[in-house]
């Protein structure tokens, strides 16, 4: 056991004598950790038994064992199905839009609030921004149909600069933007507090020192406060790319409908709708379980191009 | 040093054995066989016990802002009065139903009774009493039961519709006892627009077209048709095919297979491109829906004769406005033409079916309390409340009074009934439909119960019962099947898709293979007729 | 060449200023929205569509039901008890986590690391993690909403990433005058680092606030029921796209429009006056104090 860590993390020497030295310099910070350690056991792994009914014609009256095991036949029935390429790719597009859109506008939308002089002004633009994300999603989205129906008022906008009225929820060439869009109005406001606390953390002699250099504004934002907060941007992007698979099916749900389900079903919407109808706990393990092996690909593969760019990763 | 790192070891080892144990515990999950309370005979109300029952139903959303849970409503109090047995009411969280459902099934621990729609659960009643779920009904009814077993025997249809193949009582049964509360959905359209325009309420497809037309060019109305997309196919009907699986002539028909379907979808499509249909029709959902007639931007729907058509003249009941809508019949092709598909229940409602859980430790007790519901005393309980409090009996008629139809405290008749009976919510006791005569308070409803009158029940799947594997093939096939049809119905109405594209649309269809289902639902129908 | 510079710096400021007003009005708005349709008569909100500039009918009708409603005040007090006790534990726990994690030369600190991320990969699904905590004896307790959420990995991570930016200058003082990890941890690192721990703060009383899975899953008791398992269920009741209803078979309407959106707003507002109370911590430059002391 020791040697394959050993071969391993090279970096590391789990031999018994650092073993030792390791304990006695730390032995209190792993005193504190056991804590954390038996929680992650006792909710994490503890229930993951459960991933043996992936392999399982699972029903929950004859329990974990005694249901029949039937191998992979529910990942093949899943990666066979008539839908599966389609389920893959409106995931990953949804998911890449997201990302591509998404991810850099609450950094932007810091770094202008960063700009603000007025602390007042900054206070209120902070708290307005953020309050989208209290609201529920079911208020959210029968807020989007209102606005994009035929007589809404993006239709009106569309129709005043002589534009033809359209359904746009029903149309799938607006279904992505919709989601997109509607996703940073709700959430980007929410996403920028993180960086603004990262952007507290810089030594505002650093500032002074530049402008005494002569330092543009542009040029303190790119030097300074750009890399204040490029490792919290860096870890948010991993788990961002590591959760690529992760769309979660509420939001889908309420606003696609049959006309737009071509491009609007992602992997959850499909596992929700056949639970539903189905009880297919087997099924939605194994898609999960597919899932997470693709996503934790992506986060191994995004941490280690970050750590050939800028030399700092996940771990 | 290596002392600390000893007592560090040890600690960890410490917790890991107790984590096993907890795992050890969680594994197995399954029920010890408890102590069951014998019962003999038959029971005389109230019955003497100790025991309070839990009882596992959906809240009625008309009571989500007004209690904690049904044991606070006052049915709930007097019939515990009534029958001497103590019920403890348990609501799952709306739109999260089967995953409570499924974490009592696995986990053993379940309510002793839970009220659910057995029968469309995958794998069927009968996998339910197989695997230690539900009991079977048989003995208890024999030996124990009253009222049920009396009313079955009258109606030898529903015996055999709460039987499983096997001939197992499975459950205590929501019946719908009269024609008139079967059908509570239908068209409505504006009666004021009709009688400017000079016309008849529409009973044919050609009668919808001109009646719509007319509203639309000399009334000026914006979208005169609102429905929501899975409401369409109400109009299918007149092209005598249903938009999902139906019965035709003993033989099992995929709706959107037929060629009646194509020139459904054709006509809907000429009255969405003609501005008929509203143009957010695919989109739109129940707010979108209210306010399109609301806001008289809309004069024909389709919806429930309470909460829509009630609800639509309620709303403009003191605005001095002239606003009337009535019920219109479900449409056919030609006029005279039999009326033989429309929204319609069967007698055995079976979303509200109430099964005794083998986690009861006293069955006996449990179906005497549910089997109250078929007694005559019980039934007017049910229905009517408690005499000189929540009716009257007037010529013989159980009239309401005004603590239900005017409430004092301010309740809604809708929340005035869930209050004090249960007949206008999904429960396990004999509907009656001299409720409805009088939830229904305007005339329009009570008409509408009539003009929506049809004979859908010709082509109406009986409640067969799959078996667990039929059952699992079944939903999956058919899961894929209703997106696929959801979908193209959709397209070709939006004309996102071409009708010169309908045999590929056909073949893609049979790719999904129906037919395969076609089968498994005829082999079941074969055993159900033989039960 | 200091002129135009000046002077597209006034103009950056005008435009941004403009851009950040425009955006706060548009991110204001559901807010607005919500507020304008509680106070508005139900009948007449159905049959307005677009933009509500103010409250149609502007009454108090729906505030009034909900506040007769039974559920509110006990959702009130349960939401309280889970976001105090819970917030206490995610604290501690986060940031002792965060703390072993950036520490330097540790030697099982990677072993333990993947340990916990692999957690937020793979789990064993509801059923499963349901037994467990009934099996602790937790079931229909308000500690199976509080205990499997004492951490989330997710935002560990977050304050671990900011905590390495710590100097180990710091640290290492410290323990030459005898200090212990503890007292690092809670007396220098914690107050060195306000700005995340408000943050944390933040995310975990707002999760906390919004959580209704965990408490639909374990609590059967309807007096134990959270605020925010009350207000879905009411948002969802006649919700046909989550709820799987035939809309053929629709017959409720049993809940106005306007009762909902009052629900919404008094089960929101609360969790909306932490942000400017906590706001405070992001302005300030702690991190410069810090050194200078």
């Amino acid at each position: 056991m020791k040697k394959q860590i050993v071969s391993k993390h090279k970096s590391y020497k789990f031999s018994s004598e650092n073993i030792k030295k390791d304990i006695m310099r730390n032995k209190e910070l792993y005193l504190i950790m056991i804590p954390v350690i038996i929680f992650y056991f006792v909710f994490s792994y503890l229930p993951m038994y459960g991933i043996i009914i992936a392999f399982q014609d699972y029903t929950p009256a004859k329990g974990f064992m005694g249901s029949e095991f039937v191998g992979l036949k529910h990942f093949i029935d899943f990666m066979t199905g008539n839908s599966f390429l389609k389920l893959l790719r409106n995931t990953l597009r949804i998911s890449c839009a997201n990302i591509i859109f998404g991810f850099p506008m609450p950094i932007i939308l810091a770094l202008l609030i960063n700009e603000v002089r007025n602390k007042r002004f900054k206070g209120i633009v902070q708290t307005c921004t953020y309050l989208p994300h209290f609201i529920s999603i079911v208020v959210v989205a029968g807020m989007i149909k209102d606005f994009t129906v035929s007589t809404g008022l993006i239709n009106d906008i569309i129709a005043f600069f002589g534009g033809e009225r359209v359904t746009m929820l029903a149309e799938t060439k607006y279904f992505t933007p919709i989601y997109v869009i509607s996703g940073i109005w709700q959430e980007a406001g929410w996403n920028t507090i993180i960086y603004l606390a990262a952007l507290t953390a810089i030594d505002k002699a650093l500032y002074e020192a530049a402008t005494i250099d002569g330092a543009g504004e542009m040029r303190k934002m790119w030097h300074i406060t750009l890399p204040a907060i490029l490792p919290t941007i860096v870890i948010l992007l991993i788990m961002k790319i590591g959760s690529m698979l992760n769309v979660g099916y509420e939001k889908i749900i309420l606003l696609y409908n049959a006309s737009t389900r071509d491009v609007a079903d992602v992997i959850s919407t499909y596992v929700y709708r056949r639970g539903l109808q189905e009880r297919s706990w087997s099924f939605s393990t194994a898609v999960g379980l597919f899932n997470s092996v693709i996503n934790v690909t992506l986060l191994i593969l995004s941490n280690k191009i970050s750590k050939m760019i800028n030399g700092s990763g996940l771990w | 040093m290596n002392e600390r790192f000893k007592n560090l070891r040890k600690k960890c080892i410490a917790v890991i054995a107790i984590a096993a144990i907890i795992a050890s515990g969680s594994g197995c999950g399954k029920k010890e066989t408890a102590e069951i309370v014998k019962r003999e005979g038959k029971a005389t109300y109230p019955v003497e016990a100790e025991t309070t029952l839990t009882y596992w139903c959906p809240l009625p959303a008309s009571l989500a802002d007004k209690v904690k849970d049904f044991g606070e409503t006052e049915f709930a109090k007097e019939l515990e009065k009534r029958t001497g047995i103590k019920v403890k009411y348990i609501h799952p969280v709306a739109g999260q139903e089967s995953e409570a459902l499924n974490l009592f099934i696995a986990s053993g621990e379940m309510p002793d009774i839970i009220q659910t729609n057995w029968l469309g659960q995958t794998g069927g009643p009968q996998s339910f009493i197989d695997d230690d779920v539900i009991i079977e009904l048989n003995d208890i009814m024999e030996k124990n039961l009253t009222h049920l077993p009396a009313y079955l025997k009258e109606n030898p249809d529903l015996d055999r519709m709460i039987k499983t193949d096997e001939g197992k009582y499975y459950c205590f049964p929501a019946i719908v006892s009269d024609e008139l509360l079967m059908t509570t959905n239908g068209f409505m359209i504006r009666n004021d627009w009709l009688k400017k325009v000079s016309m008849d309420v529409p009973q044919t497809i050609d009668d919808w077209y001109e009646v719509l037309t007319a509203f639309k060019n000399k009334l000026g109305v914006e979208s005169p048709l609102s429905l929501m997309a899975s409401q369409i196919s109400n109009f299918a009907g007149a092209y005598g095919v249903s938009n999902t699986f139906y019965m035709d002539d003993g033989k099992v028909k995929l709706g959107p297979a037929e060629d009646g379907y194509k020139q459904y979808l054709m006509t809907m499509k000429k009255w969405y491109d003609e501005g008929l249909l509203d143009k957010d029709f695919a989109v739109m959902d129940i707010k979108q829906y209210n306010y399109n007639i609301l806001s008289e931007r809309s004069g024909a729907t389709h919806g429930a004769g309470g909460g829509q058509l009630g609800y639509f003249l309620n709303a403009f009941k003191d605005s001095g406005s002239s606003f009337d809508i009535k019920a219109a019949p479900y449409p056919v092709l030609k006029e005279g033409d039999p009326i033989e598909f429309g929204a319609k229940r069967s007698k055995y409602n079976s979303s509200a079916s109430a099964a005794i859980t083998t986690s009861c430790k006293d069955p006996v007790l449990a179906a005497w309390w549910l089997d109250y519901s078929y007694s005559l005393e019980g039934h007017m309980l049910n229905n009517f409340g408690v005499e000189g409090e929540d009716y009257e009996m007037i010529d013989g008629y159980p009239t309401y009074t005004e603590k239900i139809t005017n409430n004092p405290d301010g309740l809604s008749i809708i929340q005035a009934m869930s209050m004090n009976i249960r007949a206008n919510n999904s429960f396990p006791i004999i509907q009656d439909k001299r409720y409805i005569e009088q939830y229904y308070e305007l005339p329009q409803q009570l008409e509408a119960l009539e003009i929506w009158q049809n004979d859908s029940e010709l082509h109406a799947i009986p409640p067969v019962t799959y078996t667990s594997e039929e059952s699992s093939e079944y939903a999956s096939l058919k899961t894929e099947i209703d997106a696929f049809i959801e979908t193209n119905t959709l397209n070709f109405i939006l004309g996102k898709r071409s009708f010169k594209e309908w045999d590929k649309y056909i073949a893609e269809l049979e790719n999904l293979n129906y037919k395969r289902v076609i089968e498994i639902i005829e082999t079941a129908i074969d055993r159900y007729s033989s039960r | 060449m200091k002129i135009k510079e000046s002077f597209l710096r006034k103009l950056f400021i005008v435009i941004n200023t403009l851009l950040l007003s425009v955006i706060s009005i548009v991110m204001l708005y559901p807010l607005v929205y919500v507020l304008f349709a509680s106070l508005s008569n139900s009948v007449e909100l159905m049959s307005y569509g677009g933009i509500l500039w103010k409250p149609l009918g502007f009454n108090f009708e729906a505030y009034r039901s909900v506040s007769e409603n039974p559920m509110i005040a006990s959702g009130y007090i349960n939401t309280l008890i889970i976001v105090g006790v819970s917030l206490l534990l995610n604290i501690v726990l986060t940031s002792i986590a965060a703390y072993f994690f950036s520490r330097k030369n540790v030697l099982f600190q990677k072993p333990i690391f993947f340990y916990v991320i692999f957690t937020m990969y793979f789990s064993g699904g509801m059923i499963p993690f349901f037994l467990t905590v009934k099996n602790l004896g937790l079931y229909d307790s308000r500690w199976a909403v509080i205990l499997p959420t004492a951490i989330s990995t997710y935002n560990m991570i977050v304050m671990k990433t900011s905590l390495e930016s710590i100097p180990d200058s710091l640290e290492e003082a410290a323990k030459i005058d005898g200090a212990n990890h503890m007292h690092i941890l809670f007396r220098i690192v914690m107050p060195l680092s306000l700005p995340i721990l408000s943050v944390m703060v933040l995310y975990y009383a707002v999760a906390h606030w919004n959580a209704w899975f965990n408490a639909m899953i374990f609590l059967q008791d309807r007096n134990k029921f959270p605020l925010q398992l009350i207000l879905r269920e009411i948002l969802i009741q006649n919700n046909t796209d989550l709820m799987n209803q035939d809309a053929n078979e629709m017959d409720a309407q049993a809940i106005s429009e306007s009762i909902k959106y009052a629900i919404i707003i008094v089960s929101t507002l609360p969790i909306l006056c932490v942000y400017p109370f906590l706001q405070k911590y992001f302005v300030k430059g702690v991190m410069s104090g810090a050194v200078k002391g």
